[in-house]
């Protein structure tokens, strides 16, 4: 997955999230945002899937979750190049 | 729930749109809330199941005492008569009638529901447009109070009569101009084009009717009180005008119904919260018939959603959240518009019964409707949801029981909560045989044939798919 | 008064359609100065004066008055407990009737308003104008409702062509033959709903005028003014005060019929022949009530002390031949404060979360 754009983004403990590159702010929440951290240090996704696990109350297996939530990044075109085929 | 940790959310990023950026802009509904009346929502989902149509008697309570204590100070000589078709829950008319209540009603249906909760004919009110010959026997028998709404009407009240030897006292349903819109002149006679008028000389001309009350309901959800007084005024005049040029004078003036709920209509800006109160209209039919100079006639008040609206609450269970392809959530619940019919029109209130701190979101509501139509709210502020999340949906005490339908799925129960708190069941989850009870499948086409029919078919399509060419 | 007063301002966003929080800030600290401390109130992130110097001291999202008097009420409370306020002064027509209904709880709270009442903010409504103009003594343009379309043709028998069809609340195009009435009647209906207004077109000056009234009858002060520039939608762009007793001396008399308690703007036209016609009264201090300030008549200064309870003196007359134009210009903020007020619905005179940025 190419992340680069990642290191662009301004990110706030708040959630907010600026792309300096357009001009576009976000809203995320909490675990977006652990997750946004998790994938810019480079983490993998099950990685942060266990991580999100061990620190939440949750009943089922995230992936899924996680993989709306990077199809959304690419969506925004906030990841990378080669995120948005 | 166990342990100290968070509670999981769906992870969610949203673009910020110019415009909307406002995070406590909506946050009227957010208030989280897991009891009705002191009930736990929880407990009653287990043991009546969800959706689950919910109604406090200590609401409705109170709301028909201010109705009484505004009468009692600006209509001392007045009747409440309860709409049935607002809520005709068996229960729900049963509390109307023991606080003093007489029945309004529109149809035959409606008559002998009344009749068969045990209130007597000459205490029912029968309005409406289509009232047939049997059931208008009957309600002259039973001594109801008729407001007719056609010549046709009056026509066949006077054969009926005639027939029966007695003579019936027939109120007029009266349509006016109140200066509201839309203006319902589609019911009853016309005051300003005098058809009214030629109705009244129409009964006082009859050897065999004898006029009764004067009735006239003007819409529903009507915000503007003054429009009450100028009803009032106009019916007021015309009873007086009947008298002095007929010789006749009404029994009653019948003000209907028509006061808003605190429901916010789609089509308003501001919140249902500040439409005026019970009061306010009641004191300007008050004021109104208070400077007629003619004889002062009993008020009858067909009030219905400003009465019940408020006790009424839908408890619903959320199926799954969607993150629609636009980006905006959404999220499925077990209620919609088969229960809802309602949300056509009103901003219906959701509350969730989880804690409401997450990401707060617009969302679009759903309900379960394999529908594109089937839409609870297009657009509710929202924190994050997940299947098994209760919500509640208020106010639902009008019009949303008696519209609901079977259609897809089943109806499910209705308890009312007690003063006291006790969760009694008013009405029974229907099963499978309420619906299919009135059918009958002609035997012609009876299961065993149509099985036979249907392995023919398959078989021909096996001997198709085997090369076997069958003729 | 003590000695610092925390005010809570709404309608702070000068756009295209400009609101009167600012003009009113403005007035306040010129009254005032270091001794009052401004609580913008704002609806979005991007309310312009968020981001403007030396007007607001600490600002708030709040709710659409949409979302109604209860969250309303429950958003100033948290505010009053962060910063106690002991004023509030909402701006904007749509907040009067959700300010009307938690104006006791406020008052209980320590937070005093200044708001006309139901029955006069109804009274003034733009159907019920004929009513009032009646009562006054004033001439007011002949005004019927119209429900439907088919009443065009006989309103334009009646009033003549051109007329004035106006929405309820919003909105007004003069129509100059049926064909073009019609067009307009939809347009106007499908953007402000029914009924709509047809007003006969009087020839003649418009003036509007900003008045204080005490609730009690008494008309504390007003100024007068001429628009100079007109905005597309024909707001004030430019204005300039003016000196007219008859048109201050109808303002007394509107003020004084409807005890209006509270700022408000009349917009007036003089015929040729030199009489006085009632257009509109909006209920609230107009975009542009800073003028009035500049010409000597500080009227939300006058109201904020009304609102504490202080004794008021009528205002002399203003100063005619002030002139105004209004200044538009980009005020800039950083990513902090959208921060801020994004995710924390605030931007206090407290630092803001620190921003990571890798
Ligand atoms: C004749 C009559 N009376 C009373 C009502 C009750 O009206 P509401 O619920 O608006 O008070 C209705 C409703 O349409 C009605 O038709």
């Amino acid at each position: 997955m190419d992340t680069s754009h990642l290191g662009l983004l301004a990110i706030s403990d708040t959630g907010f999230v600026f792309d300096p590159r357009t001009g576009h702010s976000y809203t995320v929440n909490s675990t977006g945002l652990t997750l946004l951290r998790g994938l810019k240090q480079g983490l993998t996704l099950p990685q942060i899937r266990d991580s999100l696990g061990a620190t939440h109350d949750c009943s089922y297996d995230v992936s899924t979750d996680l993989g709306t939530f990077i199809k959304t990044l690419e969506n925004y075109q906030l990841l990378g190049n080669s995120g948005q085929g | 729930m166990n342990s100290s940790k968070p509670r999981y959310e769906v992870p969610t990023i949203v673009r910020n749109a110019s415009g909307l950026m406002n995070k406590v802009g909506h946050r009227g509904s957010l208030e989280s809330r897991t009891q009705i009346d002191g009930v736990d929502v929880d407990s009653l989902i287990k043991d009546f199941g969800s959706p689950l149509f919910v109604f406090s008697e200590g609401t409705l309570n109170r709301s028909i005492d201010e109705a009484r204590l505004a009468l009692e100070k600006h209509l001392p000589q007045s009747q409440l008569c309860w709409s049935y078709k607002t809520n005709y829950l068996g229960a729900i008319c049963a509390i109307f009638h023991r606080s003093g209540s007489l029945a309004e009603v529109v149809s035959g249906m409606e008559y002998e529901k009344a009749r068969r909760l045990g209130v007597p004919g000459n205490q029912i009110v029968f309005n409406g447009p289509a009232k047939s010959e049997a059931e208008l026997q009957r309600a002259i028998q039973e001594g109801a109070i008729i407001h007719a709404d056609h010549f046709e009407e009056l026509r066949l009240i006077e054969r009926i009569a005639q027939a029966a030897r007695t003579r019936p006292k027939v109120g007029l349903r009266v349509a006016l101009d109140a200066g509201i819109v839309p203006r319902w002149d589609r019911f009853g006679f016309s005051l300003e084009s005098g058809v009214a008028e030629q109705a009244a000389r129409f009964i006082t001309d009859s050897p065999h009717i004898e006029l009764g009350g004067l009735h006239t309901h003007i819409g529903t959800y009507i915000v503007d009180p003054r429009a009450y007084g100028r009803a009032a005024t106009k019916l007021a005049e015309f009873a007086e005008y009947i008298e002095a040029t007929l010789g006749c004078r009404p029994t009653h003036l019948d003000l209907g119904g028509g006061f808003a709920s605190t429901n916010s209509l789609a089509t308003q800006y501001q919140s249902g919260a500040l439409v005026p109160r019970q009061e306010e209209y009641i004191r300007e039919i008050g004021r109104a018939l208070a400077q007629q100079r003619g004889a002062k006639l009993p008020v009858y008040l067909e009030t219905g959603r400003a009465l019940v609206d408020d006790c009424g609450t839908l408890v619903s269970t959320v199926l799954a959240s969607k993150r629609l392809p636009t980006g905006r959530n959404s999220i499925v619940i077990d209620a919609g518009v088969n229960l809802l019919f309602t949300a056509w029109w009103y901003r219906l209130e959701l509350q969730p019964c989880c804690p409401s701190d997450g990401f707060i979101e617009d969302t679009t509501v759903y309900g379960p409707l394999c529908m594109n139509i089937d839409c609870v709210r297009e657009s509710v502020a929202l924190p994050p949801l997940s299947a098994g999340d209760a919500v509640l949906i208020r106010p639902v005490g009008a019009y949303t029981f008696t519209q609901s339908m079977q259609f897809i799925h089943l109806r499910p129960a209705c308890v009312l909560i007690s003063e006291s708190g006790d969760v009694e069941l008013i009405r029974r989850k229907e099963t499978l045989e309420d619906l299919i009870g009135p059918e009958i499948v002609p035997e012609r086409l009876a299961i065993e044939r149509a099985r036979s029919n249907l392995s023919d078919h398959h078989d021909g399509l096996r001997d198709v798919r085997s090369g076997a060419v069958v003729q | 008064m003590k000695n610092t007063i925390t005010v809570a301002v709404t309608g702070i966003h000068l756009g295209e359609n400009p609101q009167p929080g600012p003009g009113v800030i403005r007035s306040l600290r010129e009254a005032l100065g270091d001794r009052v401390r401004i609580v913008g109130l704002a609806y979005d992130v991007l309310d312009s004066s968020l981001y403007a110097p030396a007007l607001l001291d600490e600002a708030f999202l709040v709710p659409y008055p949409s979302a109604g008097p209860v969250a309303y009420l429950k958003r100033l409370f948290e505010i009053q407990q962060q910063i106690p306020l002991d004023a509030v002064i909402p701006c904007l027509d749509l907040e009067l009737p959700v300010f009307q209904e938690i104006e006791g709880e406020l008052v209980a709270h320590g937070v005093q308003t200044f708001l006309p009442r139901r029955e006069e903010l109804a009274n003034r409504a733009k159907d019920r104008l004929p009513e009032l103009a009646r009562c006054v003594g004033i001439q007011t343009p002949e005004t019927h409702s119209v429900f439907e379309d088919h009443a065009l043709a006989s309103l334009g028998d009646r009033l003549g062509f051109p007329y004035v069809l106006k929405g309820l609340h919003c909105g007004a195009e003069v129509v100059r033959g049926l064909g073009d009435a019609m067009s307009q009647f939809r347009s106007l209906a499908g953007k402000w709903g029914l009924p709509l207004l047809a007003q006969r077109y009087v020839e003649g000056e418009e003036f509007d005028v900003v008045c204080l009234g005490d609730g009690h009858g008494r008309m504390t002060g007003a100024v007068a003014m001429r628009k100079t520039l007109l905005t597309r939608m024909g707001k004030a762009w430019g204005a300039v005060t003016i000196d007219d007793p008859d048109l201050l001396d109808t303002a007394r008399r509107v003020v004084r019929t409807l005890r209006w308690r509270g700022g408000c703007e009349l917009e007036l036209l003089r015929d040729k022949k030199g009489g006085i016609h009632l257009i509109e009264i909006n209920p609230r201090f107009p975009a542009w009530v800073y003028l009035a300030t500049a010409a000597g008549v500080n009227l939300p200064y006058g109201l904020l002390r009304l609102a504490l309870g202080e004794e008021v003196c009528s205002f002399d007359k203003g100063r005619a031949g002030v002139i105004c134009v209004r200044h538009a210009m980009e005020t800039t903020g950083t990513l902090e404060d959208m921060d801020a007020l994004l995710t924390q619905g605030t931007r206090s005179s407290l630092t803001p979360p620190p921003m990571t940025h890798a």
